[in-house]
């Protein structure tokens, strides 16, 4: 690879996200910071309303009104896409060296056309091609995205693929021009589980063949623990703790993110009930102003009145906590010694 | 009725009471895409040969993938569906026939919680309404306001906040949503819930607290539950049995940590090691430890055999030629495969 200094591929740096509706200001990002290497995966994790594809779509430039960027910086090996030139720079950049995978296979695929001239289209206008070539280059890319008959596929409609199928079709668009970055909206949560392994395992391929760096945004800790280097927990439009898959999930340091880990089922767990995370997350529209988890944080104190500031973890992460790295749930311990087995 | 639950075994106590819920042999069929513009449409066989007893007061946990058929048989359940064979019986009643008022009467039995809190609540009814609905439709009350202790009732059952008895379901949160859910299904005070993925649709913090209410709830209103879901996760928890369906046949069945720990099915193998799991050390490394599932829901099956065989590292000439039973082996396990040892 022609970069070999650090300079991030993509780095985001305090976003502000704001979406004037009807019932007011929602605050839909509130202060988001992240970097991705060249080549690395990084998993944005948060429950539905957190503001991982909010974060997503202000990355692609897919935020449109009522929603704006009011401050913040997202940039692209160091250069800014928000200023005007940026914004040009950008639009040459979205679909060819910056793709996206969206959650849903059913809908982001046109029923009216052939899954060919989806390919087509694509490859003719980012990687200017000739008619023949495109097509050529379709059927080499469905093979790698592991469909069987790639070249009778070509020539069939959306509505004669299964959903895991489409998926990978999905796939091969966002990798056809060779992108740098991929952004995977929840790309297996439409799907079964078995189809999810495949998938899976198709973006690590992938990543491993073409260099690939990945943000993966999902609600699974399961699917993060199997493909990402490092993982970004959010909460509230803001990350709440940073750092490398194997220190987030074997100690992890906020509260949040110690919930979240004891409360994904595990198959190895013998024990009768779930553990939860009691109550909900706030309302964006009227965001606390203090720690936005201190409401259902078991340990919250008087300090969590007042917004923690992010800090350096020993293990090279980062966390927004004023008590980080605290047993919050009296039964942690005891998921981790599971953990551990 | 044919009794297949009980091989002589001294060491398995005669159960004191009968089961609440009892499957024989159902099978579904629905009309599939016509052959040619006039032809007679293809038969598509959702569901067959399924049996299985629930005893009163514990939970099945029924595990599929989509098309497997296992919210139809939640719908067969529930005769929500004509069935094309077998028999379903009631608290010892065979209702494979009832219909009219005795089917009414006996949905008051039955309930179904859905699983998309977002749509399967009408958002121009406030709570009340919507939880009231079921006790008017069935002539318990005569006016909402009638039923508004009930409700009330109903909603510290759930834990939802009781000033929330006027406000509409966009005002609360998923979860939130799905105890109204429940709170609806339990207003007519059903024996059997039918849960169809009930927690599929929730985000995980609020998953547990749903599945756990669920658990309460049947604890102390002695409640029986069905409760479908896409993989294995999240159903080990709650469940005292657990079913495995593929492609409408049931494949495997077991109390459930026979299933996590001793599967015998290797669909159900496949499906536990489909599951991701929260731990880093287990790494995909990109195909080496992919379970091998991929035309289980696409392929053709041609009519002999076992429906699994072509996805399976085992299978061999028996496979081709005969379907294997659902039969039971040692210590209650039941399974559809030649290759699990016959006891």
């Amino acid at each position: 690879m022609a970069y070999a200094q650090p300079t991030p591929i993509l780095e985001v740096r305090d976003l502000h996200v704001e979406f004037d509706t009807m019932s007011g200001l929602v605050q839909g990002l509130r202060g988001v910071s992240f970097s991705v290497m060249p080549g690395e995966t990084l998993a944005l994790v948060g429950e539905s309303g957190s503001g991982k594809s909010v974060t997503a779509q202000a990355v692609m430039g897919l935020i449109g009104l009522p929603g704006s960027i009011v401050s913040g910086d997202i940039l692209w090996k160091g250069q800014s896409l928000l200023t005007p030139e940026g914004q040009k720079k950008a639009a040459s950049l979205r679909g060819k060296s910056l793709s996206m995978v969206f959650q849903d296979p059913m809908t982001s695929l046109n029923p009216l056309m052939t899954i060919g001239a989806h390919l087509v289209e694509v490859l003719r206008r980012h990687m200017k091609l000739s008619k023949p070539q495109a097509f050529a280059r379709g059927v080499e890319l469905l093979e790698a995205v592991g469909i069987t008959e790639p070249r009778r596929r070509m020539a069939q409609y959306p509505h004669e693929f299964s959903g895991g199928m489409r998926q990978r079709v999905m796939i091969a668009l966002a990798i056809a021009c060779e992108p740098e970055l991929l952004i995977a909206d929840e790309p297996t949560t439409a799907l079964d589980v078995t189809i999810q392994a495949q998938v899976l395992d198709l973006l690590a391929d992938l990543q491993k063949s073409m260099g690939l760096s990945i943000v993966l945004i999902t609600h699974d800790l399961g699917i993060v623990a199997g493909l990402c280097e490092r993982v970004a927990v959010m909460y509230a439009g803001s990350i709440v703790e940073a750092g490398s898959a194997a220190t987030v999930f074997e100690q992890a340091e906020h509260p949040y993110t110690q919930g979240l880990i004891r409360s994904t089922p595990r198959l190895d767990d013998r024990r009768d009930r779930l553990v939860s995370i009691e109550g909900a997350p706030p309302s964006l529209l009227h965001p606390p102003k203090g720690c936005a988890f201190q409401s259902r944080c078991p340990v919250a104190s008087r300090q969590c009145d007042t917004k923690p500031a992010r800090q350096e973890t020993p293990a090279g992460g980062s966390v927004s906590c004023w008590t980080p790295s605290l047993p919050a749930w009296a039964d942690v311990a005891k998921t981790t010694e599971v953990h551990a087995r | 009725m044919t009794d297949l639950s009980n091989r002589f075994n001294p060491a398995q106590p005669v159960p004191s009471e009968p089961p609440i819920l009892s499957v024989r042999g159902l099978c579904v069929t629905f009309d599939g895409p016509r052959e040619g513009l006039w032809g007679p449409p293809k038969k598509v066989q959702a569901l067959d040969n399924i049996t299985f007893d629930l005893a009163r007061g514990k939970t099945l946990g029924l595990v599929g993938e989509s098309g497997s058929g296992k919210s139809t048989l939640g719908r067969a359940i529930m005769r929500r569906l004509p069935l094309s064979n077998g028999r379903v019986f009631f608290e010892g009643k065979d209702i494979t026939a009832v219909k009219g008022e005795a089917l009414r009467r006996l949905t008051r039995n039955i309930q179904l919680i859905f699983q998309d809190p977002y749509t399967s609540l009408n958002p121009r009814m406030t709570v009340l309404e919507l939880i009231a609905e079921p006790l008017l439709v069935h002539g318990l009350v005569s006016s909402i306001d009638e039923a508004r202790d009930q409700v009330v009732e109903l909603l510290r059952l759930v834990n939802l906040p009781v000033e929330t008895i006027d406000r509409f379901p966009h005002s609360f949160s998923g979860g939130q949503r799905q105890r109204i859910g429940i709170a609806r299904a339990l207003a007519l005070k059903p024996q059997l819930i039918i849960a169809d993925e009930p927690v599929s649709a929730l985000d995980v913090s609020v998953r547990a607290q749903v599945v756990n209410l669920m658990q309460d709830l049947q604890q102390e209103l002695g409640l029986t539950y069905v409760f479908i879901a896409h993989d294995l996760s999240v159903v080990r928890h709650i469940s005292h049995d657990i079913a495995i369906l593929h492609r409408g046949h049931m494949v495997e069945m077991a109390g459930r940590d026979a299933i996590y720990e001793a599967p015998e099915h290797p669909y159900t193998k496949v499906l536990l090691s489909a599951v991701p799991e929260p731990d880093p050390s287990h790494r995909r490394n990109g195909g080496v430890n992919a379970p091998k599932t991929l035309p289980t829901q696409t392929l053709a099956f041609d009519g002999v055999g076992c429906r699994y065989r072509k996805c399976c590292d085992k299978a061999g000439g028996h496979c081709q030629r005969e379907a294997p039973p659902f039969a039971k082996h040692e210590g209650g396990h039941w399974a559809a495969c030649w290759h699990v040892g016959m006891t």
